[in-house]
Order: C-alpha cells, then sequence, then structure tokens
C-alpha cells in the first residue's frame, strides 16, 4: 500500500495522539480500524480539538489512509475539525425546546448567528468560530428549552442561565429523579427488581428463544420487528455472532432510553446479556449516542462493553451502526444481507433497541403469559412513551398497549397553560401528526402510531409550518448523504416545506414518493413521512384530498 | 432457474445480479454508479426495479436473481423513481459533460426546473492544481466510482473518501490536500471511471475550456502500451492528430480498463515537433 505522504504534525500533536492511544491500551500496537472512532474522541479530549496534524499523526499511528481518517472524522457533528470557541455553547433548536420557548431569538441578537453542522467538508481554520451552536434534539425534551455549556446540561434553559454558565457560574440542577407514577401507569420496565440472570442462564438457549416467541415481543425502536425471528436467524447461524444494543436514541422527541439508561442500567446489561444467551453470541456491547454522556458513564459502571457515537442520527440505523462500529463512515448497507446473516465484522449480529432488551429481565422471571397480560393482542406488554412539548409534565410514562392517546396526554397533564390542543406528533418526526379528533386512538403497533415511542403535543399557539420546517432541515442534515433520493430529496423538500402555503404539493407528494420508494434506508423512506401527515392539518392545504392519503408506505 | 420481467419468462443463472440477467436477455436499466469492473454501491438508484413482495424499490445492480421473482422495470413506480433521480442530480449539478444522465433525461422526460429557481446545487471551485487532471465537483453525483477505483477496487492507492454528509458531502483527498500533496499516484483510474466528466484529463479541460472541443474531428486508434511487459490495452482519443486522452476498454483481460501513470498520460513522447498541446 502507498504511505501517507510526509505529514507536518507538530509536538503537541503528536503528543496528545500519543496519549490518546496510551489511554485506550494501544502504546506499542498499530490498532485496528475498529479503533478509530473511540480513538477520535480521545484525541478531542486531549486536544481539544481534530486538528490536521492529529489526524495525520493519527492515520500513520493506525496504518490508515489519511483520507479514510479525514471521511469518518467529518461524518460525525461531535467531532471538531476546527478550533473550538474559548466556551463551547450549544442550544437546542429542535422540535420540543422550539416549543417550550428555545432562546434562539436573544442568543442571536446578543452573540450572533450560530454555528449549524451541515455536514461541512471544509471547514475554516481561522479561529473564526461562532460564539454558540445551533444543535438537533439533544434528548433532554422533559427539561425543554435545555443548552450545553462545555459539558453541562442546562434544562429549563433560559438566556441568564446560559450567560451565567458561559461566564463560569454554573446554576445548580434541578433533581433528575423518575416521579412516582401517575394513574394509569403500568411500571413494569421501569422498576428495579431481582436479577434474571441465573434464571436465563439455567434455561439455556432453546428455552429463551420459545420464551421470546411466545411472548410476541415486538422491537421498541420504531420498526416492531418481532425479536424472536431475529433472535432465532442469528441462533441457527454458524460461527462467531454478535449481539448489539442500539442506544443511539436521536430521533427529535424521543427521550425514553435515555431514562432507561440513566435510572436502570442493570436492565439493559441484564437483557444484552440474556440476548447472547439465546443466540450463542460471544461478543457483545451497547452503541450509545455520543451526546449520552451520563448514561454512558452509567451503562459502563454496570461492565457492559459501551461504544460511544458521535453525534450521527443515522447511525442508530442497524447497518449504519455496525460501519460506525468497523472504523468506517456510518453509511447504511444495501440491504439484503440482513444483519442476522452479515452484521458487524461481517458476522450474523442481533441488534435490539435499549426498550426491547430491557423487558427481558422481566419476561425471564415472570414468563410469557404475565408479560401478554398487559397490552393489545398483537403488540404485547408495556411500552415507554416520551412525551413532550406543550404539556403539564413532560416526562417518560409507561403503559400498556392499547392505551387512549387522549388517557396518554392526561397523564402527562393534558395541554398547558389550559389551552386548546392543535396537533399531536405521534412517533417522532418519522411519525404522523393526528389533529384533536384522534384522542381517542389507541397506541399499538398495529394502529402504525407508535414509532420511536416520542409525543409531541402543540397547542393552538404553535406555528405548525415552522415545526415542519424544521422537521424537514433534521432530514437533510441527518442524511449521510449516500443516495440521491435522501441526499438530494432532503434538501428540496427542506425548501419546498420552507415556501409550503406556496409549494407545489404534487411536487412535495411526488419527493415523498420516491424518498420512500427509492431510498437505501428507513431515514429517506421515513423522511417525508410527518411533513405529508400534517398537510391537512394546515389552514391552505385543508380537506385537500392529494395530500391526506399518504401513509409512508411504497406503493 | 426463471424469472419473470415485465409479464416474460426469463432465464437466469444463480448468483447472477436482476441487471446481469435483464441484460442477458437483451434488456437494460439505466446506471450511474454501476460499471462491471467495479463493486456494487448501489447509491444512485436510477437502476431500481419492483420486485412483487418487495415494500420498496430495489437495485438491480446489485439484487440477486431468485426463482421466480416477478419483476417490473417500467411501471409507474419505477419510471416515477428514475426519472426524479435524473431531476434531483440535474438540479443540483452541473450536467453538460455527462452524456449518459443526458440521455436518461431525455428517455425519461425529467425535468429539473420543476423545484424552482431558487435551489441549493453544489457550488465547488475548478481545482486545477496538476498537470493531468482536473476535478470539478460541481460535476460529482457522488457515484462513489473514483473511491472504488482508487480503492480495493482496482489501484490500493486509497487516496480519495467520500467526506462531510448530507448535501454537503464531497468526494475528498482529506482535508482538501491537493493532488500532489496526497496519496494520488496520477494512475488516472478514477478519470476514467467517471461518468459526468467532473474528473477530466487537463487537456480535454483544456480543449473545452479554449472552445476547440469537435467531436467531429475526433477518432480513436487502438494500440498495445509499449513502457513494459504487460502489455496493457490502449485507446488512444485524438483531435486534429493531438492526443488528448488515453483509456483501455473495460472489457481488456488485460486491464478491465485500468491503466497505471505512464499508460494513462506518458504520451508527449509519442508527438513529434508540431504545434504544442493546448496549454
Amino acid at each position: 500500500m502507498e504511505r501517507n505522504p510526509p505529514s507536518a504534525s507538530a509536538e503537541a500533536e503528536r503528543a496528545a495522539v500519543g496519549a490518546a492511544l496510551a489511554r485506550l491500551g494501544w502504546s506499542e500496537a498499530a490498532p485496528p480500524r475498529s479503533e478509530l472512532l473511540p480513538l477520535l474522541h480521545a484525541v478531542q479530549e486531549e486536544h481539544g480539538w481534530l486538528s490536521r496534524g492529529c489526524l495525520h499523526e493519527l492515520a500513520d499511528r493506525m496504518a490508515l489512509p489519511f483520507p479514510d481518517v479525514w471521511g469518518v472524522a467529518s461524518f460525525y457533528a461531535m467531532l471538531r475539525l476546527e478550533p473550538p470557541p474559548a466556551v463551547r455553547v450549544q442550544v437546542c433548536d429542535d422540535v420540543t425546546c422550539r416549543l417550550r420557548g428555545a432562546c434562539l431569538d436573544a442568543m442571536s441578537a446578543r452573540h450572533g448567528a450560530p454555528s449549524r453542522f451541515q455536514g461541512h467538508a471544509y471547514p475554516h481554520e481561522d479561529g473564526s468560530a461562532a460564539a454558540w451552536e445551533a444543535v438537533p434534539c439533544l434528548g433532554q425534551c422533559e427539561h425543554a428549552p435545555v443548552a450545553v455549556v462545555e459539558d453541562r446540561v442546562i434544562r429549563d434553559a433560559t438566556i441568564e442561565k446560559i450567560e451565567a454558565a458561559m461566564n463560569g457560574r454554573v446554576p445548580p440542577e434541578t433533581a433528575s429523579a423518575i416521579p412516582d407514577p401517575v394513574p394509569g401507569e403500568v411500571r413494569r420496565v421501569m422498576r428495579k427488581g431481582p436479577s434474571a440472570l441465573a434464571r436465563a442462564e439455567e434455561m439455556g438457549s432453546a428455552a429463551l428463544l420459545d420464551l421470546v416467541e411466545k411472548s410476541g415481543l415486538l422491537g421498541r425502536g420504531g420498526a416492531a420487528f418481532p425479536a424472536a425471528v431475529k433472535w432465532r436467524a442469528v441462533a441457527g447461524a454458524p460461527g462467531e455472532k454478535w449481539a448489539i444494543c442500539n442506544a443511539d436514541e436521536s430521533e427529535p422527541g424521543t427521550f425514553k432510553d435515555r431514562i432507561v439508561m440513566e435510572e436502570y442500567p442493570e436492565l439493559i446489561a441484564e437483557g444484552l446479556r440474556i440476548a447472547m444467551l439465546a443466540v450463542g453470541a460471544k461478543n457483545g456491547l451497547v452503541y450509545v449516542r455520543g451526546e449520552y454522556e451520563e448514561a454512558a458513564r452509567r451503562l459502563a459502571a454496570t461492565g457492559v462493553r459501551v461504544f460511544r457515537g458521535a453525534g450521527a442520527y443515522i447511525c442508530g440505523e442497524e447497518t449504519a451502526l455496525f460501519n460506525s462500529v468497523e472504523g468506517r463512515r456510518g453509511e447504511p448497507r444495501n440491504k439484503p444481507p440482513f444483519p442476522t446473516e452479515h452484521g458487524v465484522f461481517g458476522r450474523p449480529t442481533v441488534i435490539n433497541n435499549v426498550e426491547t432488551l430491557s423487558n427481558l429481565p422481566l419476561l425471564v422471571l415472570e414468563g410469557a403469559d404475565a408479560f401478554r397480560a398487559h397490552g393489545t393482542e398483537r403488540s404485547a406488554g408495556t411500552k415507554l412513551f416520551a412525551v413532550s412539548g406543550h404539556v403539564e409534565r413532560p416526562g417518560v410514562y409507561e403503559v400498556p398497549f392499547g392505551t387512549r392517546l387522549g388517557d396518554l396526554l392526561n397523564m402527562a397533564g393534558g395541554v398547558w397553560q389550559g389551552r386548546r390542543l392543535q396537533a399531536v406528533l405521534c412517533g417522532g418526526v418519522a411519525g404522523t401528526f393526528l389533529g384533536p379528533g384522534a384522542l381517542d386512538t389507541p397506541l399499538a403497533f398495529e394502529a402504525r402510531n407508535v414509532g420511536s415511542g416520542a409525543i409531541v403535543v402543540l397547542d393552538e399557539t404553535a406555528s405548525l409550518p415552522e415545526i415542519l420546517a424544521r422537521i424537514a432541515r433534521f432530514f437533510r442534515d441527518e442524511s449521510c448523504g449516500q443516495c440521491v433520493p435522501c441526499r438530494v430529496g432532503t434538501q428540496r423538500q427542506l425548501e419546498l416545506v420552507e415556501r409550503i402555503g406556496s409549494a407545489d404539493v404534487d411536487i412535495l407528494r411526488d419527493l415523498a414518493a420516491v424518498m420512500t420508494d427509492a431510498s437505501i434506508c428507513g431515514l429517506g423512506q421515513t423522511a417525508a413521512v410527518a411533513i405529508m401527515s400534517a398537510l391537512p392539518l394546515l389552514d391552505g392545504a385543508r380537506g385537500d384530498p392529494r395530500a391526506s392519503d399518504f401513509d409512508g408506505r411504497a406503493g | 432457474m426463471e424469472i419473470f420481467v415485465d409479464g416474460a419468462a426469463i432465464a437466469a443463472d444463480e448468483g447472477q445480479t436482476i441487471l446481469q440477467a435483464l441484460r442477458a436477455s437483451g434488456r437494460d436499466a439505466p446506471v450511474l454508479c454501476y460499471h462491471d469492473n467495479l463493486t456494487p454501491v448501489s447509491v444512485c438508484r436510477a437502476c431500481v426495479v419492483e420486485v412483487e413482495g418487495s415494500r420498496a424499490l430495489v437495485p438491480s445492480c446489485s439484487r440477486k436473481v431468485a426463482p421466480g421473482m416477478k419483476i417490473h422495470t417500467d411501471s409507474e413506480r419505477v419510471r416515477r423513481s428514475r426519472r426524479m433521480v435524473f431531476e434531483l442530480l440535474a438540479s443540483s449539478v452541473d450536467t453538460s459533460t455527462a452524456p449518459e444522465l443526458q440521455g436518461y433525461m431525455a428517455e425519461y422526460g425529467a425535468d429539473p426546473s420543476r423545484y424552482g429557481d431558487a435551489v441549493a446545487r453544489v457550488a465547488e471551485p475548478l481545482r486545477d492544481d496538476n498537470d493531468l487532471y482536473v476535478r470539478d465537483y460541481g460535476k460529482c453525483i457522488l457515484c462513489y466510482k473514483c473511491v472504488e477505483a482508487c480503492g480495493p477496487d482496482a489501484q490500493f492507492t486509497f487516496a480519495l473518501t467520500a467526506a462531510g454528509r448530507g448535501f454537503s458531502a464531497r468526494i475528498d483527498t482529506g482535508a482538501d490536500t491537493a493532488l500532489l500533496d496526497s496519496r494520488c499516484v496520477f494512475c488516472g483510474n478514477c478519470v476514467a471511471v467517471c461518468p459526468t466528466g467532473a474528473l477530466m484529463p487537463s487537456l480535454e479541460h483544456r480543449l473545452r475550456a479554449a472552445g476547440r472541443w469537435a467531436p467531429e474531428r475526433q477518432h480513436v486508434t487502438g494500440t498495445i502500451c509499449p513502457y513494459c511487459g504487460v502489455g496493457c490495452s490502449l485507446e488512444l482519443h485524438v483531435q486534429d492528430n493531438r492526443i488528448f486522452k488515453v483509456t483501455s476498454p473495460s472489457d481488456s483481460s488485460v486491464t478491465g480498463g485500468h491503466l497505471c501513470v505512464k499508460g494513462r498520460f506518458g504520451f508527449s513522447y509519442v508527438e513529434g515537433p508540431g504545434e504544442p498541446p493546448p496549454a
């Protein structure tokens, strides 16, 4: 292989890389490529940012081509390719924080326009970084609006609180303990219970597979795929296998997995261990969203192997996650082959969401019948919903499947300030907007309204076009850029939604159909669903039959 | 095995892709990121077809055939997606030197102007930083062929990567390093596989920029590379008795279309005294 051209790494840069390598145990041998993302994190912690010199030195020490290292480093929003400002300020400008009064205008007025990660390949190195960044959802929506100053999360953020933190005066944090269950909640997953590991080991693989099949457990990440089907496929596959917990929760308004990781990390560690036992996997890890530092710390304390993401929603797509773990750009793979056959490192891999795995300990302890005693025929068990936006008590609520949407909103205290309901974004930004007439809808996978488990409430004062534009921008910003329908389609969708009053609905609809039909992965395939579902709720398009029958399914 | 294409039964072999089966039966699909000698990446989505039982459309360049598979290559769904892929590309990059893409646009009635004037385009300066080839990423459709040809599918030089992400993703030498300071060995295999002229030999670029590009005065002469004992097949592209580009047939059993820097760019000695090449 050709060598990298001689680089001009300064002494400080070589020292930072050396310290990062030593910290991760690679002082002598060249690390494998799968150490690239952990090492990029470590180098950034040592040097403050990833300078060209640092990246050249890291490429040489890892015996990787420099362009490969650059390609990976430039993919992730948390990895900084330019020097950061003296104090790093991130203000969430996503759906929930906007609804709860994020101080975006005040920040702009006092500190200038924000910078924003848009997949910049060629950032400037002249130190002219903006004083603050506008960032997508930080997954702290129960405390919205939120900001992060350096590594400190500011809840219920106001301009005064943010500026106090910028000046080094950190406000005291409010307690984050889970509140007691409200009437109607059924806490089955979210509780501390006895360990199920001994029982699972006693049962062994075959009995565990039967149990999961009998329980009817469906994946809680959004796709509602039967866990038993994945598990059996991997259990029956030859050779070395992997089990992965997908904790890359990044969809705006979604924070249920963060709560489980922070409050009940042992559930996840046990769930993963049970999955490994059932499928015969020797290797397991939890891929945790990069911004979830506290969650990663608490998970690591249980002894489970934690792999940190670095700011890319797309890495929650399972095959993009595998590439990320392998030290490649987080671009989804074409399927087939499916993960059960060709997963991480090309090995058969079972990958489940945090909440899915967190159901396993109680399932093992109580059995399938007790599990099925809650929920509906086709959606067994309970579900965690992250309720945020214009409600009195935002938070995570655990309810049986089949619970009415209106009842869930009542648990969260109903629409705040006595206002009237305009719409509910049900299932996250890849979900659907429902109008006030939908409060009787039961929440269940068969009703196609569960999605990521995010429920965002908009009162009568909310600007729906503004929220739709923010959703469109989220998909544009988070597209990996690989396939044409998503890379260019999400950009065009944003442009059309920004002038939604006058835009041609036929083009929007055509675009939605093609992104759904022809994109490689679920990001592009669902990037138009919420927007199309909202068109009938907009004044200009009310009653437009062309918009109302789009349900996100191909065809 | 037997598969069904637009209602007709055709024979296909185990392990074949749908595209291979289509071509073997005298049919075809539009392709931009596909190349016979590169691993399919299936990113352009121009070749998508409808397979009964599959929720979304599938890329025919990489999906393997299965017995009894029912495929539709000309349904409204297929035409709509293909048409929009061409529209999206043409609305965002300069397609003036992309004849295949232009042909597909005409065939599918693509209208890139339907998104209006106020649309973001890929804005990149011409990168003209060496004597052999130029890079104009304002024409790049991110087909990844250059990355593959530079990497494990041909050259094993690894001088190129995709960088950034989303609409801002670009092909990059790493931190936008000038080619002479990068890992590039100037084999030009990236230039040979580029479908849009985003990568172009400098001589061709200068002819075009000077308004002297004249396809009617061009011809191609086949020969064998004289440099070493491998014996690579060469095609000399000539205008007004001056070579402006050297390629190798992609079906050549010796080269698979790939060459080294000498075969690709080391031809000036052929040309005796006379008018110097356009500068």
